[in-house]
């Protein structure tokens, strides 16, 4: 197996700031983007993600010079997701240097443009997020994050999104988002063999050794993390950080 | 930059352009961006970056005029082409992922890993993520071998490259061990992965294709 990745999340809001939510509702100024990959290029991160929050609801445009920029300065491969509605957008986007394209699962359902972005770019390009939490029946939900609307039970969800062409599933809990109080053992629980694209977990990892657990668990393929691997504390003293590949490989490579 | 040696990047709105210049730049070397045929006649190597689905890079070459310029490019031994990714793809005959024809500049075809035997049952696809290599020839052992540390890079893939001579694949995955990372064939060089997004690891990967280059530039 390819050895299991710790991805590093930037998200962005309307001021193109990177910002860190707490279950999908606080924010938390984190500082510049590019300060950030800068930093994580030092300390090699195996991939970042950069999430723009605002853009769907606001509905904004790409800011292109701020990707451009952040592409032109990392040394790690990098994804981009966030409200991204036609394919030219998305074009701009790959063609500005970034790897892949994330979109959640609301864009999946409502249109078809992942379907066709996993067409032109090859499926290892295109990530699907599923914002996931239990819905009134207690059963874990992908939802629509913006209008907070389950839209279909977990386990559909991943078959629905690997179906229509996803190369990638990242796992997003919205109730620990952020919270660093740990990562869904019942959803790690669920990926099964069945699941035949890489799996990333993302929402709650209280910290690198946390991370670095998750990652031994079988069917987890990453972890994402916005608040491990920004923040000293629970939630503020900004400092990226990143375990050293001492701390990390020899416990979950395959040698 | 030192000596008179220039690199040339293929814009054909298919890859991470900017990377792939700044990790040249690094390396001293002088980088053209090539858009158009005209600009493929002044450099001494080209690098064919690719993101993107097969057919789409076939198109995206065709619809810049640059196809039979790459070919004549590569018929010259002084010169070089580094493919990397779908640039690699590119280079060959034929891909499963598409039917359109490949340049054909590697003697080669471009397959699922779905069916590459044994790999399906232990990985789950496409292949994304950083893999350890393995020397598969000598030239891969040296090449490694120059690089020094334990070596490892990202790749994002769903296709590999399998060349009629099997000789020319120098390094694989350590994952699998038909699984091609490094092909070589005289001026023609192909990276499955992305040395540009792969750290210090992609640049030592890089340099030791410049430093073929520059061998080969001053014969």
């Amino acid at each position: 197996m390819p050895i299991k990745r710790l991805i590093p999340l930037i998200q962005l809001d309307a001021a193109s700031q990177a910002v860190k939510t707490v279950s999908f509702k606080h924010r938390i100024y984190v500082g510049d983007p590019l300060n950030l990959i800068k930093l994580f290029n030092e300390l090699e991160v195996d991939e970042l993600s950069i999430w723009d929050i605002d853009k769907r609801k606001l509905r904004k445009p790409l800011n292109i010079e701020l990707l451009e920029e952040m592409a032109f300065h990392a040394r790690m491969p990098l994804s981009y997701g966030g409200g991204l509605s036609t394919m030219s957008e998305v074009n701009s986007v790959i063609s500005l240097g970034f790897e892949k394209i994330s979109f959640s699962l609301a864009s999946w359902v409502k249109s078809e443009l992942p379907t066709v972005a996993s067409s032109e770019l090859g499926s290892s390009g295109v990530t699907a997020v599923i914002n996931f939490k239990k819905n009134l029946l207690r059963q874990f939900s992908g939802f629509d994050h913006i209008t907070a609307k389950p839209l279909m039970k977990l386990a559909e969800a991943i078959d629905f999104v690997t179906q229509k062409g996803a190369g990638e599933v990242l796992l997003q809990s919205m109730t620990n988002d952020g919270s660093r109080r740990g990562m869904e053992p019942e959803v790690i629980s669920l990926i099964d063999d069945n699941v035949k694209v890489p799996v990333v977990i993302a929402g709650g990892a209280k910290s690198h050794a946390d991370a670095i657990e998750v990652l031994k668990c079988k069917g987890v393929d990453a972890v994402a993390s916005g608040s491990c691997f920004t923040f000293i504390t629970k939630r503020s003293g900004v400092l990226p950080t990143y375990p050293s590949d001492e701390n990390r490989l020899n416990d979950t490579e395959v040698p | 930059m030192t000596g008179s040696l220039t690199v040339g990047v293929v814009d054909a709105g298919m890859g991470n352009i900017a990377a792939i210049k700044r990790s040249i730049e690094g390396l001293q070397l002088a980088v053209k961006i090539i858009r158009s045929p005209s600009e493929l006649i002044s450099v001494d190597g080209i690098v064919l970056p690719g993101v993107g689905s097969y057919d789409r890079g076939v198109e995206a070459l065709r619809r810049h005029h640059l196809w039979d310029e790459l070919l004549g490019y590569a018929q010259k031994p002084e010169k070089s082409i580094l493919g990397i990714c779908l640039g690699m793809q590119l280079l060959c005959k034929s891909s499963e992922e598409g039917s359109m024809k490949g340049l054909g500049i590697l003697d080669a075809q471009v397959l699922k890993l779905s069916n590459l035997a044994g790999y399906s049952s232990e990985h789950r696809i496409p292949n994304i993520g950083w893999n350890y290599v393995t020397a598969k020839a000598p030239f891969g052992a040296q090449f490694l071998k120059i690089c020094g540390e334990r070596q490892r890079y990202y790749f994002t893939h769903s296709y590999y490259v399998l060349p009629e001579n099997e000789d020319l694949i120098m390094i694989t995955s350590a994952d699998h061990p038909d699984l091609t990372a490094v092909v070589v064939d005289d001026n023609i060089w192909g990276y499955q992965f992305h040395p540009e997004k792969s750290h210090r690891f992609g640049e030592k990967a890089l340099k030791n294709w410049v430093e073929d280059l520059k061998c080969r530039s001053s014969a």
